[in-house]
């Protein structure tokens, strides 16, 4: 039995192709993976659905990928799901900002999807 | 004579109309290729990550040939900026086999700068003698912005003709003011760091190129460039001499001071304002009088950057801040208190 | 006395059809520009691209939002701002002294303290009462200024205590695009060295889908004047703006979006308080400074989309603001009027302020005067049909010519409407605005001129729908 059955995955970028390559990724690998394009979307999904992990895009509309894991580190009940940035911003503080919000990993753009399938693993073993 | 502007009238807007009138049709025409499109897209996708995740050599089908190849090509200038690694290698196989770099090259010259551009920026991915000869030919496009795509292109291939010859075709500095040079100067620093050195250095050159090769080299760690950027920092005035003075902030040689501390002296507060902060990025202490005394400068920036560079400095500045704002000269005990308020607050800007 | 008469007629009428047919040949110019410039235009490519290609080289942005009296949508209006893409932003809030809850709206969603900063006294504004800021927002700042002077003065006092080199003046309730930053700094990018401001198209939001303080879905209004106003917008901006610009004499960059560098707003005192039209007076006043100085400067406008304004829907608050704006026209250009055809200030002062000239003060009461005296006397048997033919087709016929063509550059170059079935009732509309609704606009022209010369100053409140909230 592989760490990822029934784990369930968010993932939360505007840009569909991200969303799709994660999922396509994920889902080969046996997870469950749900998706949102915006930043309210992704909180009211996540509130809902409390997945195991949650992966975020920082820029989206409405809500920044930031506003997300603030929010969910302010729920007592949220704040234990891992959260994995996933970002094309590649400033030393961005990263910062992130990690201090509580974010459990920082991935930058362009990616490598081998890489975030480990990555996402690490969090379930 | 007036009915002739009826006359001219009526068949202005016929024109319009009809145009209108055609773009129309057009588009309810194209409204059900674009659906057709969306399905070829996932159907594409889906076999591309069947392909990557088998690691097969299954290849695209062929249908269409141009408008899938064309939706093809797009596809590929997404997934390739998007992915890096060993799926990136595998991506490019699989879109060279569909005859993607093919169309790139074609699109080249394209009359739609836009798809000229996307071109030579995505053929990057695509390294072989074709790819390079069609780019270096680009160089010479008529639109700047091509012209700039390909040079980059050909340069993070490792293909670009030597810098000395860049500069002249594209004319960067004169006609050529883009920053994406810098980021052209950046990409061939590896292999030219001394002639790019050597252009921020000469005089005669025009100070914008200078400037943009000098912020291109300035994130590389090497020791010459002290050298050459202090001579700038001296030799020069204004613009130039300040952003000089700022490079040698974020290159983190501490020999530097005497220069730093020429430059808070400058004529021009823009120098000024650099010194200031260079001064706290470096943490020269030796410095913290004049600092002290800039508090008291005409100009807001020199006062603000000062007051910020006492407030970084381990030895010293903070009791200088401390003094001056429980008893100096009324602008600069402002500027001290303020520096002390703030050190604390994230610093903007 | 009747030969008197009659002579008269006859020479306001070939005046008033001088002055329609001189403007009808600046709109054909116009669109001949516009479709030049559309198609040369510099590429552009998505957001992502437009990210990979220029990430690194952009400078700084400080956003500054004033606001006044906004409490229901000041939340979401600043979390719609924070969440633009760009790399390194900052979004400065102006509490206009605002008399609802706007500040502690703003204080409780963000947890904003009162922060102490120092800042360069760039420009004049009223006091300012206090700084806010919070840790968990390092890119906010909150200014509470006290009231007065208008958007000008909360745009100044933003200008103030902004640290980027370049600032971007929004209204907070309108709604931008998420790229519009990357999109509209290119100018700066790509000709650093002479740009010094960069606005861009505003299109109407009435009838789209709007989630989150972002237009999600395009669509069109039901209401007749806001669905007008969409195929007027498009005709001031991708025709009008864009072959202005291309001329390198734009005179205005809509105070819902723009770009500047701050240096360049400092220099020549920031944002008017004392004028209606702040946005037109302070691109004449930019023009005037620097051609003066003899320097080479750039003023760019970018066709591509970069904010969605919420368009008045009632007959009244569209004149309102209608007059408002003829009154601020008006006050630039007596303002500047020293400017015009003066060979100093070159195709500025005559092509530019010229446009302005005859498109906002001679045109519309020439063509009011038309409307009463052409028709008339040739129904009274004084003119021949030939005139009246030429009115009718200046005005109606060169009309729908000209309307329909920015909607054919729209659909050629842009796309922006998702359905065949929007073009056919903007193409509708197109042709109908010239029967009615140009009539009335240049009534409420008329009525601005009427109001400048009487002294009046009041702003006319526009009721808003609230589409941000």
């Amino acid at each position: 039995m592989s760490p990822a059955a029934s784990k369930a995955v968010l993932i939360a970028d505007d840009d569909t192709l991200v969303v799709e390559v994660v999922k396509n990724k994920l889902r080969r690998q046996g997870y469950r993976v749900a998706s949102a394009t915006d930043g309210m979307s992704a909180l009211a999904a996540v509130t809902e659905t409390r997945p195991d992990l949650v992966i975020l895009d920082a820029m989206m509309p409405v809500h920044d990928g930031y506003h997300v894991l603030r929010e969910m580190k302010a729920d007592p009940v949220l704040a234990a799901i891992p959260v994995l940035m996933l970002s094309a911003r590649k400033l030393e503080s961005d990263r910062l900002t992130a990690l201090a919000l509580g974010a459990d990993g920082y991935l930058l753009k362009p990616f490598s999807a081998d890489e975030l399938a480990v990555c996402v693993r690490s969090f379930f073993s | 004579m007036l009915i002739a502007v009826w006359i001219v009238s009526i068949g202005f807007m016929l024109i319009s109309l009809s145009a209108m009138a055609v773009l129309i049709i057009v588009r309810a025409v194209t409204a059900a290729r674009s659906m057709r499109q969306a399905e070829w897209r996932a159907e594409a996708l889906e076999r591309i990550f069947k392909m990557l995740a088998e690691d097969s050599t299954v290849q695209l089908p062929a249908r269409t040939p141009r408008g899938y190849t064309r939706l093809l090509t797009g596809l590929a200038s997404d997934l390739l900026a998007l992915l890096r690694g060993l799926e990136h290698g595998q991506l490019v196989e699989i879109f060279q086999a569909a005859g993607v770099r093919e169309i790139l090259i074609g699109d080249l010259r394209h009359w739609n700068a836009r798809l000229a551009q996307a071109a030579a920026e995505n053929l990057r991915h695509f390294r072989s003698p074709e790819s390079v000869a069609a780019l270096r030919q680009t160089l010479t496009h008529r639109t700047p912005e091509v012209r700039l795509a390909a040079a980059l292109s050909l340069a993070e291939m490792k293909e670009a003709p030597p810098v000395e010859e860049l500069v002249r075709i594209l004319d960067i500095g004169s006609a050529e003011q883009s920053r994406l040079a810098v980021e052209l100067f950046r990409r061939l620093a590896h292999r030219e760091f001394e002639t790019i050195l050597a252009i921020a250095a000469d005089r005669s050159r025009p100070a914008l190129l200078r400037l943009m090769a000098l912020e291109a080299l300035a994130e590389q760690r090497d020791p010459r460039l002290v050298a050459v950027t202090s001579a700038i920092a001296r030799d020069e005035t204004g613009d130039i001499a300040s952003q000089a003075v700022r490079f040698l902030g974020a290159l983190g040689d501490r020999s530097v001071a005497p220069i730093i501390s020429a430059g808070l002296q400058s004529a021009d507060w823009r120098v000024r304002v650099q010194a200031a902060t260079a001064a706290g990025r470096l943490g020269l202490g030796e410095l913290s009088e004049q600092l002290t005394e800039l508090l008291d400068d005409d100009a807001w920036w020199v006062r603000h950057r000062a007051g910020e560079a006492l407030g970084s400095l381990r030895e010293g500045g903070i009791e200088q801040l401390r003094a001056v704002s429980a008893g100096g000269e009324d602008r600069s005990r402002r500027a001290a208190s303020l520096a002390l308020d703030t050190r604390s607050v994230v610093a903007r800007g | 006395m009747r030969d008197f008469l009659v002579t008269a007629l006859h020479v306001v009428s070939i005046g008033v059809i001088f002055v329609g047919l001189v403007q009808v040949l600046v709109y054909l110019a116009e669109i001949i520009l516009a479709s030049r410039a559309l198609i040369v235009r510099p590429p552009l490519g998505e957001s992502s691209i437009l990210w990979r290609r220029y990430g690194d080289l952009t400078p700084p942005v400080a956003v500054i939002a004033p606001a006044y009296n906004e409490e229901k949508s000041i939340v979401g209006s600043v979390r719609s701002l924070l969440s633009i893409q760009y790399p390194s932003l900052e979004v400065i809030v102006v509490n206009d002294g605002s008399r609802d809850g706007t500040l502690a709206k703003l204080i409780e969603a963000f947890g904003l303290e009162r922060i102490e900063r120092s800042f360069e006294p760039a420009i004049k504004h009223r006091p300012i009462h206090g700084l806010y800021a919070s840790p968990r927002y390092p890119q906010l700042l909150v200014i509470d200024k006290e009231n007065g002077r208008g958007k000008a003065d909360a745009m100044n006092a933003g200008i103030s205590l902004s640290r980027a080199p370049l600032i971007c003046a929004i209204d907070a309730d309108s709604l931008i695009e998420p790229d519009a930053l990357m999109r509209a700094v290119r100018p700066f990018v790509d000709d650093p060295e002479r740009t010094i401001a960069v606005g861009g198209t505003i299109r109407i939001a009435n009838g789209c889908k709007i989630s989150g303080g972002r237009v999600a879905e395009i669509g069109l209004p039901r209401n007749v004047l806001a669905l007008t106003q969409i195929v007027e917008y498009l005709r001031a901006f991708l025709l009008a703006r864009l072959a202005w610009s291309r001329m390198e004499t734009l005179m205005i960059v809509s105070g819902a979006f723009g770009i500047f560098r701050r240096r360049a707003v400092i220099e020549v005192g920031g944002y008017d308080p004392d004028t209606v039209g702040e946005d037109l007076e302070l691109i004449t006043r930019l023009h005037r400074y620097n051609r003066e100085r003899k320097r080479d400067y750039r003023i760019e406008f970018i066709p591509e989309p970069v904010c969605w304004t919420e368009a008045p829907e009632t007959l009244e608050g569209l004149g309102k603001q209608r007059s408002r704006w003829q009154r601020g026209a008006m006050e630039t250009l007596f303002k500047h009027g020293d400017m015009l055809f003066r060979r100093r200030y070159g195709r500025v002062g005559s092509l530019g302020l010229g446009h302005i000239f005859l498109v906002d003060l001679i045109g519309p009461p020439v063509e009011v005067l038309g409307y009463f005296i052409i028709p008339l006397a040739w129904a009274f048997g004084i003119l021949a049909v030939d005139y009246l033919l030429a009115f009718l087709a200046l005005i109606f016929t060169f009309g729908v010519a000209i309307s329909v063509a920015s909607l054919v550059l729209e659909e050629i170059e842009l796309r922006r409407f998702p359905k065949a079935r929007d073009l056919l009732v903007l193409a509708g509309v197109a042709i109908l605005e010239n029967f009615g609704y140009r009539q009335l606009s240049n009534f409420w022209r008329v009525r601005g001129m009427y109001q400048y010369f009487r002294g009046v100053k009041a702003w006319g409140d526009m009721p808003r729908l609230g589409l941000a909230g």
